[in-house]
């Protein structure tokens, strides 16, 4: 079968949403918490959800020490997410903490989590832990089309809607984690370092496109 | 700082998000049933997930104007059926599309798993369950709006064939079998699942105008 011009002649890695928050304490200092959600409708393991914190980033430490987790329902997916896709965001794998993060697994979403007007809110619990994380302050969503060079893994091909937070918070057992929302800038656009990805799907690009049309076009 | 226009794209995100579909028929190729569920992350009416089943008219109960339309938001659902749809074949020229009303959905149920997929949706008065199975690896496209079942959106995301799917309502399986319907420039099963797709375009009104 030969594939028409709309469809890719690529892998679909993973899709699905990637939310995220860093905050700092102090302006030019380093990220003093970071997290990522990922809610994954499509993937080479599956589906699932799975959400990254790293608390205290400047420790090696994971738990009890320091709340530096992979939290998931589905841990083949957790250790894919991580291995293939984290590992290779510079501001992620650079700091101490993701050297020894701490996997936690059956995490469970209760009622409440999800969307709601003007803000989104996203509730784990896992083992004795709940993990709350919520965006506020939301702008007006811009769709992005990333060839890989500008993406943060640099491997792979990206479409998504970004819709940034001016406003955050990280909530574990209650507390509050301290810090801000700092600056940054993507495709152009000046924006912060809250931000929900909606409708995000990471393409692996085709090496051979001739073999791939040889084999009848499916994707490689 | 300007927009780095070859990164961002031009035209407003009008809907992103999930839109499965099976679309069963008679062995001559006449339509029975057709069902689409809207699982919706970003649009101006917010997130929400919304069934539009559509079939005979009075062969059922529940739904004797021929369609059925289970929502958890109002608003979303009116603009799917009201303004989404408008030019999206074969429901499109169904005559109780433009009748349904939206009922509450208090439940909206998943089961993925390899190669399948569940899907149940209650109201107070009806249960629906779709079901895929052989479900395919996924492709990822773009279209135009030539080739976007809306015919007004310039689209993106994955989609999934499915060479099986089955239609429940209250429990009893509704008729027809899965065939083929052209999808995305494909040739494609009139059965499948959608993912993160983004439509991009000015919003139409009511009357199907687009607004700029």
């Amino acid at each position: 079968m030969t594939l028409p011009e709309s469809i890719f002649r690529g892998k679909v890695d993973w899709s699905g949403e990637n939310h995220g928050m860093l905050l700092k304490t102090s302006p030019d200092g380093p990220f003093t918490a970071m997290a990522l959600f990922f809610r994954i409708l499509y993937s080479p393991c599956g589906p699932g959800t799975v959400l990254l914190l790293m608390a205290n980033p400047a420790s090696s430490a994971g738990m009890p020490e320091d709340c530096n987790v992979v939290v998931s329902d589905n841990q083949a997916l957790g250790k894919y997410l991580i291995r293939e896709f984290v590992a290779k965001l510079e501001a992620f794998a650079s700091v101490p903490a993701f050297a020894n993060l701490t996997y936690l697994e059956g995490c469970t979403i209760p009622p409440g989590s999800g969307e709601c007007p003007g803000s989104v809110r996203e509730i784990l619990h896992a083992s004795e832990h709940r993990i709350e994380l919520v965006w506020k302050d939301l702008g007006s969503p811009v769709a992005l089309e990333l060839p890989p060079e500008h993406t943060g893994p640099k491997d792979r091909k990206l479409y998504t809607v970004l819709v940034e937070a001016r406003n955050v918070e990280i909530m574990v057992n209650g507390r509050r984690l301290p810090g801000e929302l700092a600056e940054r800038v993507q495709a152009g656009i000046k924006t912060t370092t809250g931000f929900l990805y909606f409708a995000e799907t990471w393409i692996e690009p085709v090496l051979d496109p001739e073999a791939a049309e040889a084999d009848g076009g499916e994707p490689v | 700082m300007q927009r780095d226009l070859s990164l961002v794209k031009s035209l407003p995100v009008e809907l992103a998000g999930d839109i499965h579909g099976a679309y069963l028929s008679l062995e001559n190729g006449t339509w029975t049933w057709l069902a689409l569920l809207f699982r919706v992350s970003v649009s101006s009416y917010g997130s929400g997930t919304t069934l539009v089943l559509l079939g005979p008219p009075g062969q059922v109960p529940t739904m004797r104007s021929g369609g059925l339309c289970i929502s958890d938001n109002a608003g979303l659902a009116y603009f799917l059926t009201k303004r989404f749809l408008r030019n999206w074949a074969p429901m499109s020229t169904h005559p109780a599309l433009a009748k349904l009303v939206p009922s509450t959905g208090y439940s909206f149920q998943t089961v993925a798993e390899q190669g399948r997929r569940l899907e149940i949706i209650r109201s107070d008065n009806a249960t629906v369950e779709l079901k895929w199975s052989n479900v395919q690896p996924a492709l990822a496209f773009e279209v135009g709006s030539g080739l976007a079942p809306t015919g007004r959106h310039e689209s993106v995301g994955i989609v999934q064939c499915a060479l099986m799917a089955e239609i429940y309502l209250n429990s009893e399986r509704l008729q027809g079998e899965v065939g083929r319907h052209p999808m995305f420039g494909l040739d494609a099963s009139s059965a499948f699942l959608s993912f993160s797709g983004i439509w991009m375009g000015a919003a139409a009104t009511d009357d199907g105008e687009v607004t700029s």
